[in-house]
């Protein structure tokens, strides 16, 4: 090769190496049904929701997470990540700031408008669309191959369907308790069956109360519970404050409630049900236990909490 | 001029004219629809109760626990009842205020009372307060406060110009609303649902409790006003003239406007924000019975009472099984309807 | 004749300037008497300083012979009724109720009307040629009307003296007639003392008794017409050339402007 001709593909490395971004990429295909370019092994990812960063974590990325919203809370670790604004607030110049190289959002809560602006800055954006447990589980594999550790993600699902099916076991033949779940104390809320909670509650051995309500958080009377009978009433606390407490002990002036004569009112924490991520797991076998209990103890029942760090 | 001789003229005029006769007639008329309607509401409901079921729960004296003795007495009834005490309240408000402040757009929220209301029980709200005695005492304190402010901020003119007084209330309107969005928006889940709820007003979760402080209070409050019925006719045909004719024009505005502050914010601390009904009403009743006080505050009042036990139980049965707030439905009923007043009747709020 | 209503060198001041200063009349009854100025001359406060609405800064009124300021506001609604300009109905009346509302000195806190009150105020609207307005509503009245009935409700007061002022100013000249001669009537027939606050000089010349006439808060002429309203104090006190030549029906000065 004579000297100009190098000189000339030199360049034209130069320039094609410049051109072509900062590492090898690859075509995938996000939940949302969208192309999107992720890089070989993202280095830098942010998580645009605690659900998101959950499942990150879970699939040992922890170190590659650069940012996190507000309230990922969980693991510890996510807590001291940076911030970029709260899930329905989401601060773009943070993120941008953070040069990262992969963002993960989920197609219900982040702005659409947002998604472009990180696109067009050159951050790819791999949206998750978990609608329920078995779409977590699904979830969490793809995810995994997207970020290049396919193999820890299909570990970490086939250990999460594992523990599904023994749910699955331990209730079978066992009759459905009529559950309602109240996820709001006032007023009083609940769920249908377009939920994750729904699911939670079905995959647990139970039949949701207000599943055939028209709207997914519906506000249910009193009458209606009274009427209905649920056989156990769970309460989804944000915290172990005195407010929701004082909800459960509320409840024991309707005693003509089966719940409320059998004392079958407990609160579960909500972050273990109202997340798609692999916790969701463990909020289903904490679920389990209560609806379809192992002990028989007469005093047991009434003072069960189910707590995020795995506590009883 | 001989007895006969006015029996005559007052049976040929045909000017209706207030006799005490005919505001028992009137009031008594009005109990009686209100009756009615609370009969009726207290059949409605998600729960379906037959007949059957109410006798017999009404019969079930041996103190066993029924389910549908629960729902009718524990459950709507004093939600009924609150929302009776609640129209007849904001209702009355509405009366007064359109009276002092010779406005007919004037309802018992504009001079930004209830705002002070709703500041405090978003506060409550956010530190965690109890829904049968933290919120309703911290949103009574924000109405404390914000009538404070309105008395040290236009008490001094309040005598002469309604303008100013309004003014200031809609600035602390913008204020404390102001306050509220800001709080709304930095809240987690839970706690927002709450607050959202109580801003559209939340009748549900009644306890008689709530109702032995409110009841008679607002009954107090109601005959205080109604003692004032004839100087607030005076009123709204000028402040001069009622002034020559010895209203005490100062001493009657204070008078009424906080008597209608304290029992709005006392009714509003149980009951949330309930909009339209302070508004509506009041001219509605202007319509069909006329602008003397004398019959227009105990119908006015009722009526706000008939109002919002028929809009409560609307909401709790329009999407059965779930519940909308109330103050979604009066909204509904009363926005069409406004606009309906003002295109029939112009600027001229009268009784043709 | 005793007077009604006297004042006595009233002062009035808002700020520092004064609206009134040293201004001394006497309401008698079964006299009409007509207080003129131009705008801004204190008239309207004068007035209000008869009804004792204002307190004046200088001076004093009286009431026969005790002091109106110490007379509680209902005593003096129930001797002085006053027919100001300003006066808006926000809602509905008929013109019965607001008759009524003229009563209210004379009742007490939740009472009723009773006969002396039905009595009085068809009385009043009889006297004022209102009667058969008594079921209209408020709002649907023709100015004059409306003038008539605001009138009979300053008479359900069953007061003695009656302040009117500028009672025909958005009247047309039929009404503004009618207004005058129900003045004068009131005066002559009832025994009323009437003061009339007017800007029509040429009425007040033909009906009023005697004439008060005030410049910058001070009285400047008092007397019968025929005596007060000279081209000379005419046109120093209200800056506009005038002739004056007797009525050729009632002799009394008939003022004309110069173009």
């Amino acid at each position: 090769m004579n000297r100009p001709r190098a000189v000339c593909m030199g360049i034209l490395v130069v320039i094609s190496f410049l051109l072509s971004g900062p590492a090898a990429a690859r075509i995938v295909v996000d939940e949302a049904g969208r192309r999107v370019a992720v890089p070989d092994e993202p280095q830098r990812i942010v998580s645009l929701a605690p659900s998101v960063t959950e499942i990150l974590f879970a699939l040992g990325l922890g170190e590659r997470v650069v940012g996190v919203t507000e309230f990922s809370n969980h693991p510890a670790e996510a807590a001291s990540k940076p911030k970029v604004g709260s899930f329905v607030r989401l601060n773009a110049e943070r993120i941008l700031d953070l040069k990262p190289d992969l963002a993960v959002g989920t197609v219900d809560g982040n702005r659409l408008d947002l998604v472009r602006l990180l696109e067009d800055a050159g951050v790819a954006v791999y949206a998750v669309n978990p609608q329920s447990v078995d779409g977590m589980i699904r979830t969490v594999a793809g995810l995994g191959a997207a970020c290049g550790v396919p193999a820890r993600g299909d570990a970490l699902s086939r250990d999460l369907r594992s523990r599904l099916s023994r749910v699955a076991e331990r209730t079978r033949g066992s009759k459905r308790p009529r559950v309602f779940l109240q996820i709001n104390t006032r007023p009083i809320m609940s769920v249908n069956r377009n939920t994750l909670h729904h699911d939670v509650i079905r995959l647990a051995g139970g039949e949701n109360l207000t599943a055939d309500h028209a709207i997914p958080y519906p506000r249910v009377s009193l009458e209606e519970i009274l009427n209905r009978g649920p056989d156990v009433i769970l309460i989804s606390s944000m915290e172990r404050g005195g407010a929701f407490e004082a909800a459960r002990q509320a409840w024991f002036q309707w005693n003509t409630i089966p719940a409320v004569r059998t004392g079958r009112v407990h609160l579960i924490d909500s972050d273990l049900i109202d997340r798609a991520s692999p916790r969701v797991i463990q909020g289903l076998e904490a679920m389990a236990d209560l609806l379809h209990p192992r002990q028989e103890g007469p005093g047991e029942r009434l003072n069960v909490e189910v707590r995020g760090d795995g506590e009883r | 001029m001989e007895v006969e001789e006015i029996e005559t003229i007052q049976s040929t005029e045909k000017a209706r004219i207030t006799t005490p006769g005919r505001v028992i007639m009137v009031t008594t008329g009005m109990c009686a629809l209100l009756g009615a309607v609370m009969a009726g509401a207290m059949v409605m409901g998600t729960a379906d109760l037959s007949l059957a079921d109410i006798l017999g729960s009404l019969t079930n004296h041996s103190g066993g626990a029924d389910s549908a003795g629960l729902i009718l007495f524990r459950i709507r009834l004093p939600r009924i009842l609150l929302a009776a005490v609640a129209g007849f309240s904001l209702s009355l408000g509405g009366v007064v205020f359109q009276a002092i402040l010779r406005n007919p757009l004037a309802d018992p929220f504009i001079l930004g009372v209830s705002s002070g209301a709703a500041f405090g029980a978003v506060i409550g709200i956010i530190l965690g307060l109890g829904f049968s005695l933290g919120i309703p005492l911290a949103a009574f304190a924000g109405t404390l406060l914000t009538l404070g402010i309105l008395m040290a901020l236009g008490r001094r003119r309040m005598g002469t110009e309604s303008a100013t007084i309004l003014l200031t209330g809609v600035i602390i309107n913008a204020f404390f609303t102001a306050l509220i969005m800001f709080f709304i928006t930095t809240t987690t889940d839970s706690r927002l649902h709450s607050m959202l709820f109580w801003l559209y007003g939340d009748l549900a979760q009644t306890r008689y409790a709530h109702l032995a402080v409110c009841a008679p209070l607002v009954a107090v409050g109601g005959a205080v006003l109604f003692a004032f019925s004839r100087d607030l006719n005076l009123l709204t045909a000028g402040e001069e003239a009622s002034r020559q004719l010895g209203v005490n024009v100062e001493r009657t505005k204070i008078v009424c406007l906080v008597t209608v502050s304290l029992l709005v914010g006392l009714v509003v601390a149980f009951s949330g924000l309930i909009g339209f009904v302070g508004l509506i009403v009041p001219h509605l009743a202007r319509m069909t019975f006329g602008a003397d006080h004398r019959i227009l505050i105990p119908a006015g009042a009722l009526g706000g009472a008939v109002f919002l036990v028929a809009a409560d139980t609307l909401a709790r049965t329009v999407i059965s099984p779930s519940e909308l707030p109330v103050g979604v439905i009066t909204a509904f009923l009363g926005a069409p309807f406004f606009l309906y007043l003002l295109k029939t009747r112009g600027s001229r709020w009268t009784r043709s | 004749m005793d007077a009604i209503l006297t004042v006595e060198k009233a002062g009035y001041r808002y700020g520092d300037a004064w609206a009134l200063k040293d201004v001394s009349l006497k309401a008698f009854s079964g006299e009409l008497l007509g207080v003129l100025g131009p705008n801004g001359s204190g008239k309207s406060t004068l007035l209000r300083i008869m009804d004792g609405l204002i307190d004046p800064d200088e001076g004093g009124v009286r009431l026969y012979g005790g002091r109106l300021q110490d007379l509680s506001r209902a005593e003096v609604a129930r001797t002085v009724a006053m027919v100001s300009q300003e006066n808006h109905f926000q809602f509905s009346f008929s013109v019965m109720e607001v008759v009524l509302m003229g009563r209210f000195p004379h009742m007490r806190r939740l009472q009723f009307e009773e006969e002396r009150d039905w009595i009085a105020a068809r009385k009043a609207l009889q006297a004022t040629g209102a009667l058969d307005l008594a079921d209209r509503d408020i709002h649907a009245l023709s100015g004059g009307e409306r003038q008539r009935v605001l009138i009979a409700r300053a008479l359900a007061q069953e007061p003695e003296v009656l302040l009117l002022d500028e009672p025909t100013s958005f009247l047309d000249l039929r009404h503004k007639r009618e207004i005058f001669r129900l003045a004068a009537s009131l005066a002559r027939d009832s025994g009323l003392g009437v003061v009339v606050v007017s800007h029509d000089l040429d009425q007040a010349s033909q009906y009023c008794d005697r004439l008060i006439v005030l410049k910058e808060g001070r009285s400047v002429a008092e007397g019968p017409p025929r005596d007060v309203l000279t081209p000379g104090m005419i046109e120093a006190v209200f800056e506009c050339p005038v002739r004056v030549d007797a009525h050729p029906d009632t002799g009394r000065p008939r003022v004309t402007m110069v173009p």
